[in-house]
């Protein structure tokens, strides 16, 4: 046997130039004999004709084009606005921006890959960051303060029109960390079809928790359920701030989800499912598109679902105040643009984020966006939707900021770790939380 | 002087006695090089350097925006006192021990099914829905699932309501999230391990199953003693990368239960990305994840061993 590298191929084998018809039919190479050597020199010859292209392409162009790179999260529509937006930008400032819009399943989990991104040495300019992540994007150092920036300008206008509780969600230890872009608070909506059919009477605006479970278990029954329950932790606060309680301390140092009033707020939640069997299993179970479908009867929400039900035209919904406990308190959030500590185009981040938040800019958002625009008073086109924007606006009254401590990831995992077992009744309220609240202590 | 048989006159000549060209090696030469440098580089860069780097974090505190700072073994004694860690480690082998037999076992099925007498038209539309499900990305499968298995308006729980059964809380329930997800792995790639399966039976020759035949054998005693062992390569094959597989599930996990409730679902690849990239404990992270290096190690160590006295390669 032949060495492999003594091996002739079939055309060396050939005179020059003179190839079998079987060859042709093959599709085997016709031409010069390939040897190893003029593979090599034809390899070589490549990589270095790659390498000199990169590098004339690098050196060749004239000055280089700045570009600006946004962390964002939103909805497709949304999305869409701020490309229309960032367009404008572009042409304006010879700039080419780079809107990365991340998907968030949770706040904590949008944090930390903003934070791995900057640890790797990829920092974006511009961040649209949550109440949620906030404080904890401050304790990881990713956030620089606006202060300097707001004084002067059409931001430090548009600042002075925003809520004031909006503004001071944002306002840490006395300087101000983001440009309020958006916001929420929940409130119970009700189909009025659906309560017209039963032959139920909508709720007083001052019901409370027992009102509520005895017009749920009302409307239960014949495919339909009196209540979807949404699940997740910023849509479990209205239960326990109606109760009094709150998941952390005060100055924001420690967990509290094993506070007696959290305790009773999440075992009624618990019973609405287990016992009363007036809510689904939550934790699969799309809310919204089954209250407008009208198998639900009842929803707690912000404004997140609104732009879809005006889409499906679904307009027979009302929002109504939280059933109370002891008040009815219900939860704020919202989110804002802040400024990458680690940008090194900090200018012109900010000129993105005037005009982020331009009042075109506010509109243009107002008919497709997940949250409520940060001034008053912009129409967002459907009646139902209108009157539903209005009614989460007044609720700023009696809302508390959602629960955003610097540990908000540890405290988010580990509630909604134990939730979902505790509303199936496969943990005690008080053993669940209690378990939850250790996890997050000892990670701390 | 006798004259040189037949056999000696083909021997090429020794290796030594060839004229070596100008460049050229003495062992492989250049083109070898090329020819193996882009692998070799893929191999360090991307496995043996984080390799490394990861043994050498897990013996570190690395929590990403400070260097890391070298704390012995403190993080494998943490391990030990973890009991997270135990209960993913569980849930892990419970999700090996239920998705790779059923999903061998299944394909093995109707990789013999296809492989009977049917016009070739009916063979490729059934192999081609067996197969469909692999390539449907999974979110698009497990939102599709999550229907299927809601408690309270799903269409399995419809189904056993009329008969009387339910309704069974499939994700939600520490007892059926991981049977769940069983389900849906074995539904997704069932299809791939039946075609590999199927390529292998269509190498077997017809002829033994004749002179099988003749000899009076049972369809049974055909599928033990000539499939089987003629199929033997293939089904380990599909064994050691279903395994593998499954001692690093962790996409079907995530967008089915996100490994609830509790922890009742949590692999320990899931664990390990949540305690790098959400708790940015890199140093544990990585403590973790040589522990299940070890384990997958070991596990496929034993699966080669036991192959010997099973493995038939004639």
């Amino acid at each position: 046997m032949l060495s492999p590298r003594r091996r002739p191929s079939a055309l060396a084998a050939q005179p020059s130039g003179r190839v079998r018809m079987s060859q042709l039919a093959s599709g085997a190479h016709v031409g010069p004999p390939i040897t190893r050597r003029r593979l090599l020199r034809a390899g070589a010859a490549g990589v270095l004709g790659t390498a000199a292209s990169v590098l004339l392409g690098s050196c060749a162009g004239g000055p280089e084009q700045q570009e600006l790179t946004v962390y964002n999260w939103g909805s497709a529509a949304e999305a869409a606005v701020y490309d229309a937006v960032f367009a404008e930008f572009e042409r304006e400032r010879s700039v080419q921006v780079s809107d990365n819009v991340v998907p968030v399943t949770y706040w904590g989990d949008f944090v930390s890959k903003l934070a791995t991104q900057i640890a790797a040495g990829i920092s974006p300019d511009l961040l649209n960051m949550s109440m949620e992540g906030t404080r904890r994007s401050l304790d990881l150092g990713l956030l620089t303060p606006l202060d300097d920036l707001v004084t002067t300008g059409p931001l430090a206008n548009r600042l002075a029109a925003m809520p004031k509780p909006l503004v001071d969600a944002f306002t840490i230890d006395g300087r101000l960390y983001e440009i309020p872009n958006g916001w929420q608070t929940m409130a119970m909506y009700c189909n009025t079809a659906l309560f017209e059919r039963r032959g139920v009477p909508l709720p007083d605006p001052g019901w409370t928790w027992d009102d509520f479970l005895d017009i749920a278990q009302e409307l239960t029954g014949d495919g339909v359920m009196g209540f979807g329950l949404p699940w997740g932790f910023f849509q479990l606060h209205p239960w326990w701030l109606s109760n009094g309680g709150y998941p952390v301390s005060e100055d924001r140092s420690q967990p509290t989800l094993d506070d007696d009033r959290v305790i009773e707020a999440v075992g009624f939640v618990r019973d609405l499912v287990h016992r009363h069997r007036v809510a689904p299993d939550p934790t699969s179970v799309d809310v919204y598109n089954q209250f407008a479908t009208g198998r639900f009867g009842m929803v707690g929400a912000g404004r997140w679902p609104l732009a879809g039900w005006s889409e499906q035209g679904f307009t027979q919904y009302v929002a109504l105040p939280w059933p109370k406990r002891t008040s009815h308190t219900t939860v704020v959030g919202g989110a804002g643009w802040a400024l990458a500590t680690a940008s090194e185009r900090r200018d012109t981040a900010w000129a993105a984020v005037e005009a982020l938040t331009a009042r075109s800019t506010g509109e243009a958002l107002a008919a497709v966006s997940q949250q409520l625009p940060v001034n008053a008073g912009i129409a967002a086109g459907d009646p139902a939707v209108e009157a539903a924007t209005a009614f989460l606006f007044s609720q700023l009254e009696d809302a508390r900021a959602v629960a955003a401590p610097p540990f908000y990831d540890a405290l988010e995992a580990a509630a909604m770790r134990r939730l979902p077992q505790i509303v199936n009744g496969q943990v005690e309220p008080a053993a669940g939380l209690r378990q939850a609240n250790d996890e997050v202590v000892t990670v701390l | 002087m006798s004259a040189p048989n037949s056999t000696q006159a083909i021997r090429p000549a020794p290796l030594k006695d060839l004229p070596r060209r100008r460049g050229q090696r003495k062992n492989g030469g250049w083109a070898a090089v090329l020819f193996v440098a882009p692998a070799t580089c893929g191999f360090v860069l991307f496995i043996l350097v984080p390799l490394l780097l990861t043994v050498y974090y897990s013996v570190t505190n690395f929590g990403l925006f400070s260097p890391p700072t070298v704390v012995g073994g403190e993080n494998y004694e943490r391990m030990l006192s973890d009991p997270r860690l135990w209960r993913v480690y569980l849930n892990t082998a419970l999700f090996s021990v239920l998705a790779v037999p059923l999903n061998v076992g299944l394909a093995l099925l109707i990789a013999v099914g296809l492989n009977r007498a049917m016009s070739a038209r009916l063979r490729a539309l059934l192999r081609s829905a067996y197969f469909f499900p692999s390539l449907v990305g999974l979110i698009f499968v497990a939102i599709v699932w999550q229907v299927f298995f809601q408690t309270d308006n799903g269409i399995f729980n419809y189904y056993l309501g009329q008969l009387g059964i339910g309704p069974v809380p499939w994700l939600s329930s520490e007892l059926w999230a991981i049977p769940s997800i069983v389900i849906l792995d074995v539904w997704k790639n069932v299809g791939l391990a039946a075609l590999i399966l199927l390529a292998g039976l269509q190498g077997i020759p017809t002829v033994y199953y004749e002179a099988s035949e003749l000899d009076g054998a049972s369809a049974w005693q055909r599928f033990r003693s000539i499939t089987v062992p003629l199929l033997s390569p293939q089904i380990f094959f599909v064994l050691t990368l279903y395994l593998i597989g499954a001692l690093k599930v962790f996409d079907s996990i995530v967008v089915l239960t996100n490994g609830g409730p509790g922890d009742a679902s949590r692999s320990v690849v899931m664990y390990i990305y949540e305690q790098a990239f959400q708790s940015l404990d890199f140093g544990y992270a990585s403590a973790v994840s040589v522990s299940l290096l070890l384990v997958i190690g070991v596990v496929t160590l034993l699966q080669f061993r036991a192959s010997r006295r099973w493995v038939n390669y004639e």
